[in-house]
Parts: structure tokens; sequence; C-alpha cells
């Protein structure tokens, strides 16, 4: 009988035959008892307790069944959203040339209010070119027909501001801006009554980016209002169509002014920025965050 | 042969008993989802320690297996309305319950605390540990502990992917394909990630491994 050393290494064997020993770990039939019963009381628990509501709306079937209309769905949302922006953009995009006046025509008179305001309004050019008129601004009788006969010249030299001037000129007259289209508007917006006949002017800006109202008191000095950007032009329409509404049925101010506050809020372009942000685009995939 | 049996054999590519098993499995699921809750019992009694023994395997702790060995069988039994047979309840079964243990570990990387079931000594165990010492009684069974100790922190020292691939392989003895399928990977990952794993285990428990 051999017997082996007392210090000899010993054997080893391969890694799958150690982890067979792994195999053999096994907890004891007591553990199953008490396993069986942890199990049982958590699943009475589980039948009795309530699931939340989106469990039972079986999202991922769902979209299961909605993936082959993925891509047309996908393409819709995109011309959608396409157009939105383009839409929303078009008046900021305008280049000074001869249909500048037209865009201020298309944008500045459209709330009804501002077809009030605008009697007498007449849109010009401030620099040489020549003078277009738009029928929407004018008013029927009394502005249009006289416009429409004058020259260019003869018309800039009635208008003192319209004129063509020096650089430093304008300088000195667009510095003092007295006051922003946005009061106007909405000074015009909140009482459409006579009060604000401005006789306003409405003329692009030299540089044909922005447009600037006119405006002129009678006996006073004209009044020369600051360049207004396509989003208070859009924030000053929505809130005099609904000012309108309101003062027809003489509705508290305050309950106007949350309105006004809300619309105000809702319209701010940031917020559009973002919300167009949460919008993805991968692959056949159009992705929403929330 | 219906479209969910088709199914099960296309999904099941290891042999035919298991493709047997998940027949009889599906007919149990098709009753409790008749409302028949009792017979959810004969699939926790079939399956209770295939699930146990996985997850112990992957997290070392025998309190922390059975938590999850219940919380799987517990979620199976939710969900089991939305199981439509499309792979085995075996398949599905068994990746709940590894979602659940990757979960945890995942949870709990920072903490790790062993705590081993006993070593039952059969004829092929038995002949392994005394290949690797000649002890006796009290000696051997310290010895036996010392190298359950040093082959957890060996399979500890995976990640978690490749600890799954030996504790599924090696341990539970499924196929590369139903792990493959339970792991939602290729048979080629699964094989690469064993062959990884075998060499690294082989250099931390160099002491005992040829």
């Amino acid at each position: 009988m051999t017997t082996l050393p007392e210090h000899s290494e010993p054997n080893k064997v391969t890694i799958e035959q150690l982890l067979r020993l792994k195999r053999a770990e096994r907890p004891s039939p007591e553990f199953w008892t008490r396993f069986e019963q942890d199990l049982r009381a958590k699943q009475l628990a589980a039948i009795i307790e309530k699931r939340p509501w989106w469990i039972s709306l079986r999202l991922p079937q769902a979209g299961r069944m909605l993936a082959c209309f993925q891509v047309p769905v996908g393409a819709a949302a995109v011309l959608a959203l396409s157009f939105v922006v383009v839409r929303e953009y078009r008046p900021a995009a305008s280049v000074p040339g001869d249909d500048t006046s037209v865009e201020v025509a298309a944008t500045v008179p459209m709330a009804p209010v501002h077809e009030q305001v605008a009697r007498g309004v007449a849109v010009t050019t401030a620099k040489s070119a020549p003078l277009v008129v738009s029928s929407r601004v004018m008013s029927e009788a009394d502005a249009a027909a006289p416009a429409a006969s004058m020259s260019t010249g003869e018309l800039m030299a009635m208008i003192p501001w319209a004129a063509p001037r020096s650089d430093s000129q304008s300088e000195a007259e667009t510095s003092p801006v007295i006051g922003e289209l946005t009061q106007v508007q909405f000074a015009s917006a909140v009482n459409p009554g006579a009060d604000h006949d401005f006789g306003g002017r409405v003329e692009l800006d030299p540089v044909g980016v922005s447009a600037a109202v006119l405006v002129s008191d009678e006996g006073n000095a004209p009044v020369r209002v600051s360049p207004v950007s396509p989003r208070e032009v859009r924030r000053n329409r929505i809130l005099s169509t609904l000012v309108v509404a309101d003062n027809s049925s003489e509705a508290e101010p305050t309950r106007m002014a949350q309105v006004r506050e809300v619309i105000a809020s809702s319209l701010d372009e940031d917020r559009l920025y973002d919300s167009v942000r949460r919008i993805g685009m991968g692959g056949d995939r159009l992705t929403l965050k929330f | 042969m219906n479209a969910t049996t088709k199914t099960i054999a296309k999904t099941l590519v290891a042999s035919p008993e298991r493709q047997q098993e998940a027949g009889s499995d599906w007919m149990i699921v098709q009753r409790v989802q008749a409302g028949d809750v009792a017979a959810f019992d004969q699939l926790i009694l079939k399956y209770r320690e295939r699930v146990y023994a996985m997850v112990y395997n992957m997290t070392a702790n025998r309190e922390d297996a059975a938590d999850l060995t219940q919380d799987a069988f517990i979620k199976a039994f939710q969900s089991i309305n939305r199981f439509q047979g499309q792979s085995s309840f075996f398949t599905w079964l068994y990746r709940i319950a590894i979602n659940s243990a990757l979960t945890h570990l995942r949870r709990n990387k920072l903490r790790s605390f062993f705590s081993f079931d006993k070593v039952h000594e059969d004829a092929k165990v038995a002949e392994v540990i005394n290949q690797l010492t000649d002890k006796k009684d009290v000696d051997r069974e310290v010895f036996v502990n010392e190298l359950q100790e040093k082959l957890n922190e060996a399979m500890l020292k995976l990640s978690i992917p490749h600890r799954t691939v030996v504790t599924l392989f090696e341990i539970d003895g499924l196929s590369h394909e139903e792990i493959a399928e339970i792991m939602n990977c290729s048979v080629g990952t699964v094989r690469s990630r064993l062959h990884y794993a075998k060499q690294l285990l082989q250099g931390e428990l160099q002491s005992y491994v040829r």
C-alpha cells in the first residue's frame, strides 16, 4: 500500500472539474420550506396590490402594432414640423428690396384693431426705391388715392423722417427711440377706439431687415418706434384679437391681464425652440423627449 | 403543430427533451392565464432550484439569491398574461431572473457579502476534492470551505456578462444556443465570453487548476 508523502504537492484538476463544486452548493430542505412561505406571502401581496394604470395600457404591444407605420408617420411629422418652422420664420427671413413693403403689409395690419388704427397709414420704403402702397393698410378713400397719385419725391418731402438722409442724421434720429411698437400696438389693442388713431406710417428700416412704425401725434413731433421683431408682431396679433373679444364682453381687467400674461408666456420663442429640440430623428424613427 | 409550438421548436434548438418540457410548460401557463392560479405552483416547484442556483452563483450570497428568486417568480406571475409562448417558459423565466440579478448586482456594486450554501458531496464532487487534497475529517472540511471561498472570489472578479455565461454553461448546464437566447446575443459571443472567462478563472485559481 502506497501513501502520499506528507508535504507533497496536491494534484491539480481542470477548471471544469472545479466548477463542479459550485454546482454542488445546494441549500438545505429547511431553506426551501422558508422560501416557499416567503414566496406565498409575496404572491398574495402581489395579487392584492393594485398595479399602476400604465401597465394595463400594454404600451410595448401597441408599439409593435404601430411599428409598420413608423416611416409614414415619421415622414408626416417631419413635413408638418418643417412647414411650421418655415411658416414661423418667413417674416424674419425677408430681404430688403421691392418685396419688403409687401412683407410689412402682410405682417403689421393683420389684426382688425390695426386696420382701424391704420387709417391713413402709408407704407413706404426708406430707401429711394419706388413707393409701394398696400391696399390693406391704406384706408379706402382718404389716403390711398393721394398717395398713389403722388410721386416718391413729393411724398418724401411731406414726410420729414422718410426723406433720404445721411448716416449721421439717421443715427441721430434712430437713437432716441421713444416707444416700442409693442406698447403702441398693445395700447391700441386694449382700447381700439378712436383715441389711437395715430395716423401712423409704416416704414421699413433702411437696412431692410426689420420693420418700424412711425407714429405722429397731431401737432407734435413725429414719434419713431423702434424696430419690431416678428415674434412681437405675432404676439401682438394674437393679443389684440383676444383683447378685442374681451372688450366686447366687458370682462374684468384682472382676468384680461391674466389671460394676456398666459398667452405672452406661451408665445415665448425660446419655448418653441425647446419644444423643437425635443423632437429627434434617427434612421427611420422619430423620437420625442418628455 | 400550432404556431406556438413551432416557435418553441425554432427557439429551443437544444434538445427534444427541452422541447417537450417547453410544451408541457406552455400547457400549464395557459391554465394560469385562464385563471387557475394554483397551477403556477407547479412551475415554481419545477424551476425554483435551477433559478435559485443560477442567481446564487451570480451573487454568491444565499439570502440575496433567495429574495431575487422569489422576485423573479412574482414578476413572472404578474406578467404571465403577457407571455405568448414565443419562447419557452423556462427561457422567459430565466431572462426575468437574470435581469433581476443584474439589476441587483449593479445597484450593489460596492457591497458584496459572501454567504455560501453547503457543498453536497456526491461521487463526482468527492473525487475532485480527493484529487486536490488527502486531508480527512475536519481538515478536509476546512479545505473545502477555503476552496469554496476562493472559487466564489474568482467568480466575482469576472465581469457580469462573463460570470453569467460561466454560470449558465458550466453550472446550470445550458447549451450555447440557449444561453445566446437568454442573454440576447450571438452564439459566437457566448463562446468567446466563455473562453475568456475560463482563462481568467484559470489565472485566479492556478494553485488548484492544472
